[in-house]
């Protein structure tokens, strides 16, 4: 019997310990004693700090300014930061996905022009996918990008794209031709955006959290070059899938409410009674295990594979398991006699519990994400 | 699986000899006191049982992933014979550098609270439980305590047999009790704790085959549900359906991903199990918490078929309930990790769990 699914376990090479001292050493530094004045989430601050550190870029060629290093490399780079609650989102998603997608598709001259300055922590990338009426169905989109002789004019609006208000440029998926009666893929290009062109609004959507991470953005008549299209027109589908392994394995799909399981340790240190050892230890094992999945996805892509079914199942139980998380804990702190003496607690308690839902909806829901492993089970 | 140089025609040997013994009748005649002698054979005759034992101590000394690999296979065929218990032996016997005879040697597992002593003519007496099928074996490695640490002791088993019962799985387990049995050989080395260290391996080994177990249980599913037809059409065209097993093969690849990280981890560290406490009580909590949840799915899915025992699924079923339980269950190995966090003087995670 032949298994389908594998995770190889990763033995990390000696080497990689180092980095790991080096960017905790650079926490230290720059990141720790600065906490309440860079926060946890956007920091143009931080983002040229991790630019000058070789932290943006690791794994991208040189000719570029990047540093070809291994993705085992940046795995770790980016777990130490998350674990820290680091303010990494500022260029998150350029350094994950939108500069391997430029690499891959772009110009030369674009190519030139935007990944030096993304290495340096200078540009925040935001992602273009949801709309109104299309959600999980990514193939429903309507924003349109018709060619004239200007170039391409972008018309329609994007909903729920993260940190599009800080960004300096999008990467979008509009419809430049009706699908196909045979592939309802057909039709979708990728467009590199400058957030700043004329015809742009940006509307920022309130979240239950408090905070306003999402956006509806909207584009009347925004027109861009031709050259900043990326990829096959019409083929972006056939692009996607090593994006989406690259956004869907990493180590914030379990590490996003972490803070709350060392509340929870922090608390047990000081009540070292044996069931609630039992009930920390349990969670401990539980992220001890997806962190190793997750680290033999970065492992895979090393090695040059896509591997988009197990990036699913990182996905699938990790974000499931962190969403739990703020639930778990309070399930084992609540009873206790001191509980309401634990103000710390309860305000990361509180906190976590506040983001949790969005956690298995951002980046594929549950159901999408268990729809691509059931293919790859054979089931579809 | 998932664990470098491991040798794939071994893996295809193994996998073939243990897909051929491992039958449901067998299984079933097992439960009822048959001892499969023709088949154990076969098993001994590969060099399968005594794995890691080296050469100089009357072993084949495979390469320690092969160990592993094999314990995986036999789970995944939920093969009704102590081939891991009897690699475990192996693996205790090079630790305590004993030279075991070519027989079936298994070993005894002492609770904390009861311990075996020897005596100043070098019988040992006590009360010890015993590896499932000890019955059948003849000889066995017992825990010793001296006055000055434990050890390890081989002895000729003549002890008198409790009541044999049979476990979850329907394999023979009883404790022994021994009244001034003569040792054989006695171990020059002291362990400091010769418990944790039959636990941490065998706890490694049993995560192994759990995964094995749930593997083979994730094949039967998705074979079913692409045959079994319902309101006409395969169940496997159901969204629910679907949705149950993309689940079940989260669990499952959780499994046996930190299982195979677990066996590195002792591989790396010599089979000392210093420094790797993470990564085993890892696997055998995972093990245990996901293997029930696999057999929930499992059983779901199939609806009343699998809950019969002419169909295979109850053979990995019940194994897995019966190996969580044994070289520590989840709760046990839960706890641990949890005092491993509160033990020292920073209950700082994420180091540890990067470690």
């Amino acid at each position: 019997m032949k298994t389908f699914i594998e995770f190889d376990a990763v033995e990390l090479p000696n080497h990689l310990h180092l980095t790991r001292e080096r960017v905790r050493e650079f926490l230290q530094r720059e990141y720790l004693p600065n906490k309440s004045r860079l926060g946890s989430g956007f920091s143009p601050e931080f983002s040229r700090l991790c630019g000058d550190a070789g932290y943006i870029g690791m794994t991208w060629p040189k000719q570029y300014g990047g540093g070809e290093k291994s993705f085992l490399e940046r795995y770790i780079v980016c777990e130490e930061m998350l674990a820290a609650g680091a303010p990494v989102w500022g260029h998150w998603v350029a350094d994950r996905q939108s500069g391997p997608m430029l690499l891959d598709y772009a110009s030369e001259e674009i190519k030139n022009d935007l990944i030096p300055k993304m290495i340096a922590g200078e540009y925040c990338f935001c992602i273009g996918l949801s709309e109104p009426d299309s959600g999980s169905d990514l193939f429903a989109a309507k924003a349109a990008a018709g060619k004239t002789s200007e170039g391409w004019v972008l018309n329609g609006t994007k909903l729920w794209t993260s940190g599009a208000r800080q960004a300096h440029y999008m990467i979008a998926l509009m419809r430049t031709e009706k699908a196909t009666e045979d592939n309802r893929r057909h039709g979708l290009t990728q467009f590199l955006v400058p957030m700043n062109t004329p015809g742009i609004t940006v509307r920022p959507v309130r979240s239950m959290a408090g905070d306003s991470e999402f956006n509806e953005v909207h584009f009347d008549n925004v027109i861009i070059p031709s050259d900043n299209a990326l990829g096959e027109i019409n083929g972006a589908w056939k692009q996607a899938s090593k994006e989406l392994a690259y956004e869907r394995s990493g180590s914030e799909r379990f590490l996003e409410t972490f803070s709350v399981l060392q509340a929870l340790a922090n608390y047990v240190h000081k009540n070292p009674k044996i069931h609630l050892q039992e009930a920390l230890g349990s969670l401990v094992a539980d992220l001890y295990s997806f962190r190793q999945m997750s680290l033999s996805v970065a492992m895979m892509l090393e090695q040059g594979k896509a591997p988009m079914v197990e990036a699913a199942l990182v996905k699938d139980v990790g974000t499931l398991w962190q969403q739990a998380l703020p639930e778990r804990v309070r399930s084992i702190v609540g009873g206790e006699s001191d509980f309401d003496d634990q103000p710390e607690l309860r305000r990361d308690i509180n906190r976590m519990l506040k983001i949790a839902p969005k956690l298995t909806i951002q980046g594929g829901t549950t159901e999408v994400l268990r729809g691509i492993i059931a293919r790859g089970l054979g089931l579809r | 699986m998932g664990l470098a140089n491991t040798d794939a025609l071994l893996a295809d040997a193994v996998s073939k000899l243990l897909r051929n013994i491992s039958s449901n009748e067998l299984c079933l005649a097992v439960e009822k006191g048959h001892w499969p002698a023709s088949e154990w054979a076969q098993v001994v005759e590969m060099g399968l049982p005594m794995a890691w034992l080296p050469e100089s101590l009357g072993g084949p000394e495979l390469p320690p992933e092969e160990g592993f690999t094999i314990a995986r296979l036999s789970g995944r065929n939920a093969t009704p014979l102590p081939i891991s218990d009897a690699l475990i032996a192996s693996a205790i016997a090079t630790q305590a550098k004993l030279k075991l005879p070519n027989a079936l040697v298994l070993f005894g597992n002492t609770p904390a609270n009861k311990t075996l002593v020897i005596d100043s003519d070098g019988n040992v007496s006590g009360r010890c439980r015993v590896t499932t099928f000890a019955n059948h074996a003849e000889y066995l490695m017992l825990p010793i305590q001296t006055s000055t640490g434990s050890r390890i002791a081989l002895i000729e088993n003549s002890g008198n047999q409790s009541t044999v019962e049979n476990t979850l799985a329907g394999e023979p387990c009883c404790e022994c009790i021994f009244e001034k049995a003569r040792v054989i050989a006695l171990s020059d080395e002291e362990f400091s704790d010769v418990q944790k260290t039959i636990e941490d391996i065998g706890a490694v080994v049993r995560s192994q085959q759990i995964a094995g177990a749930s593997e083979a249980i994730m094949a039967i599913c998705v074979n079913y549900v692409n045959i079994r037809e319902q309101f006409g059409r395969p169940i496997a065209k159901f969204q629910a359906i679907q949705h149950h097993l993309a689940a079940l093969a989260g669990e499952v690849a959780s499994i046996a991903c930190t299982a195979d990280v677990a066996s590195l981890s002792l591989i790396k560290n010599n089979f000392n199990s210093n420094g790797t406490d993470i990564a085993i009580a890892s696997a055998k909590v995972r093990a245990g918490i996901s293997g029930a949840k696999v057999i929930r799915i499992a059983h779901q899915v199939h609806g009343a078929i699998g809950f019969t025992d002419e169909y295979e699924l109850h053979r990995f079923t019940r194994r897995i309930w019966s190996w969580r339980e044994e070289f520590g269950n989840e709760m046990i190995w839960s706890r641990r990790l949890g005092q491993l966090v509160t033990n020292s003087d920073s209950p700082q995670l994420w180091p540890l769990v990067c470690a």
